[in-house]
């Protein structure tokens, strides 16, 4: 376990995260969510906003970085 | 009444003086003392202003205090203090002095009464803060450091030509809340809002904090956005143009700060990104809004404080900008760690960390209006600050997911079975206290919100532990964590990103040369064209404005003195002359 620091590499910090995620939606469902708007009245709604919300930015984020991204020394002035 | 010697910006910026003088002890002393007496000085002002002072006819007023400029004044305190323990072995003796007549002058600008006042402490501001810039003494620092200066000079002569005209138009000099039906009014939104980092003028604050000192970026992240935002509370409340910038930057830091492979340059558009949460809800305006934006910039000094603290002892410690880098320096560092892991959780708004209670009361404002559109985007913007967060996180657990995408020399890939080495680089004493006193404040506020509440302009009556708002947070969190490890792996940090500075480093000269590389056909024609234009005007501008051209020769005292015995002789012909 010591040889690995990283969060969630072994199974056991993966059967960990999976039960938060499991606890987070189970409250979700408990709990009376007082909803400003009719969407959060979907049970989950924050946790899939969450995992959309979050999949479309890496996504933009990879998108933004191959049209914007160019080298090192663009700044620099060579001719 | 009350004198201008009591005035605890001014005595920042006096003290400032004398800490150039110091060394040694004293020096330390002085330095802390300043904020300490700055915060006793502040808390003794009435309310309202304290003191008028007649000028050109208009009644200035240098020091009005109230809850609102209360609040921001003694968050500044707290971060002229912790940035002056952290820097004080900073070696450069420029720093601390420039850091505390710019934390003298944001004080200032929050104290002023009137547009005059607020100017004056404007410019200064702008002045100190380059010179802290300036003060890392290096090659990129300085380049970095006149960009920005050149913006902000830019910035301040757009508010210097609102604020001349508003007070032609109207004889008011007041700092008052404004509508924005005159072209004066727009300049001085356009000059608060250079100062904000909004677009298109937000590229000088990811380009120029990153290249000062370990220890500058620390003063430098804390006050000139947060002046900005609280001159936007007090002039401009309500303007619904200020949601959509807001929102605008919020996702512009966010794609922004995911693409950056140094540390602190990650943070800077962080910065970007929180000062959007907080344009949006000065645009929406209503008093829980308002409330949320003083306490979210409250607590966005501290916990960005502790941040860049962290960022800046793993760049003393091991000169590791980079996030793998840093993450590697970090598995030798605990503490650190442990801070850099803190200060990412309340920027997450953790519950128990003051960032809980803090943010969520500008989607409140947004939900209480109605406004679906602008709260489930505040709602997205919320997750990309997550995604940042997880990317901390994981630089904190020694682990930087991002070390696949960085093919540079030198950079140590984090190799994850690297047994742990045994020397500890956890900084200085003085480095810890300060962190130390921020970790505090990050949780101080998290476990006792009466303890922020109660500083508030408005009575606060939003609860922020709730079932519904923990249990929403937390599920927010989990799955985009969940997303983070999916998908971490598709953020490749990229060396240059374009932003609108563009426009003013590269465009001229990047369209000649994608001229001279060109090759026939008509489109490459018109290329050819624009690059011998731009090398002519080049050409044209060296020979007239360059060091030796004709404009910026060295004329003789002769020559000066004719010159200017013409022009009065020209002046008085044109006054008296008879039409």
């Amino acid at each position: 376990m010591m040889k690995q620091p990283q969060a969630l590499s072994s199974l056991q910090g993966r059967l960990l995260a999976l039960c938060l995620l499991g606890l987070a939606l189970l409250a979700g469902l408990l709990t009376d969510m007082h909803p400003h708007f009719d969407v959060e009245s979907f049970p989950a709604f924050h946790a899939a906003l969450g995992l959309a919300a979050a999949v479309l930015l890496i996504g933009g984020v990879a998108l933004l970085g191959r049209v914007l991204g160019r080298r090192r020394d663009y700044y620099d002035r060579h001719d | 009444m009350i004198d201008l010697a009591f005035h605890p910006g001014l005595v920042l910026i006096a003290g400032a003086g004398v800490i150039a003088l110091l060394r040694g002890p004293a020096r330390s002393a002085v330095v802390i003392a300043l904020p300490v007496l700055g915060l006793f000085l502040l808390w003794r002002l009435p309310e309202g202003a304290a003191l008028t002072l007649p000028w050109l006819g208009q009644e200035l007023l240098p020091v009005a205090s109230d809850r609102l400029s209360r609040l921001f004044a003694t968050v500044f305190l707290i971060a002229a203090l912790g940035g002056g323990l952290y820097a004080l072995t900073q070696p450069s003796r420029l720093e601390i002095p420039a850091a505390y007549v710019y934390a003298g002058s944001a004080l200032g600008v929050t104290l002023a009464g009137d547009l005059v006042t607020l100017f004056v402490f404007w410019e200064l501001m702008a002045l100190a803060s380059s010179l802290v810039i300036w003060s890392a003494a290096s090659r990129a620092a300085y380049a970095a450091g006149l960009r920005y200066l050149m913006v902000h000079l830019l910035g301040g002569m757009l508010l210097f030509a609102g604020i001349t005209g508003h007070i032609a138009e109207t004889g008011d000099s007041a700092l008052a809340a404004m509508t924005l039906d005159t072209a004066s009014q727009w300049l001085m939104l356009a000059g608060f809002l250079v100062n904000a980092a909004a677009p298109p003028l937000s590229a000088w604050l990811p380009d120029a904090y990153p290249e000062s000192s370990f220890s500058g970026m620390v003063f430098l992240s804390a006050f000139t956005t947060k002046a900005a935002v609280y001159v936007l509370m007090r002039a401009f409340p309500g303007t619904e143009l200020l949601v959509w910038v807001g929102l605008f930057m919020v996702f512009y830091g966010t794609l922004y700060a995911l693409l950056q492979h140094d540390l602190r340059r990650v943070l800077a558009y962080g910065i970007v990104n929180q000062v959007g949460f907080m344009l949006v809800g000065v645009g929406i305006g209503t008093e829980i809004a308002l409330n949320g934006v003083a306490a979210h910039a409250f607590v966005h000094v501290l916990y960005k404080g502790l941040l860049v603290m962290s960022a800046g002892a793993v760049l003393q410690a091991s000169g590791a900008r980079s996030l793998a880098d840093a993450a590697v320096a970090l598995r030798r560092m605990p503490l650190t760690a442990a801070c850099l892991l803190l200060a990412a959780l309340t920027m997450g708004s953790f519950p128990l960390t003051a960032g809980f209670i803090s943010k969520a009361m500008i989607s409140q404002a947004a939900a209480e209006e109605h406004n679906l559109a602008v709260w489930l985007l505040l709602g997205v913007g919320t997750v990309g600050v997550l995604i940042i967060m997880w990317l901390l996180i994981s630089v904190a657990a020694g682990r930087a997911f991002l070390s696949a995408g960085i093919a540079l020399p030198g950079a140590a890939s984090a190799a994850p079975d690297e047994p742990r080495p045994a020397a500890r680089l956890d900084p200085a004493w003085n480095m810890g206290l300060a962190m130390g006193l921020f970790a505090l404040l990050c949780l101080l506020p998290g476990v006792w919100p009466q303890a922020l509440y109660g500083m508030l302009p408005y009575t606060v009556d939003y609860r922020a532990y709730t079932g519904p708002h923990v249990v929403a947070q937390m599920q927010l969190l989990l799955f985009s964590g969940l997303a983070f490890y999916w998908l971490g792996r598709m953020l490749r940090p990229v060396p240059v990103l374009l932003d609108f500075d563009w426009l003013w480093r590269a465009s001229w000269w990047r369209l000649g040369q994608a001229g001279s590389r060109s090759r026939g056909g008509a489109f490459s024609a018109w290329r050819k064209h624009a690059h011998d234009w731009t090398r002519r005007a080049e050409k044209a501008i060296d020979l007239r404005r360059g060091p030796h051209g004709a404009f910026l020769r060295t004329r003789s005292t002769r020559t000066m003195a004719l010159a200017v015995m013409l022009m009065l002789m020209g002046y008085l012909v044109l006054y008296y002359a008879p039409w």
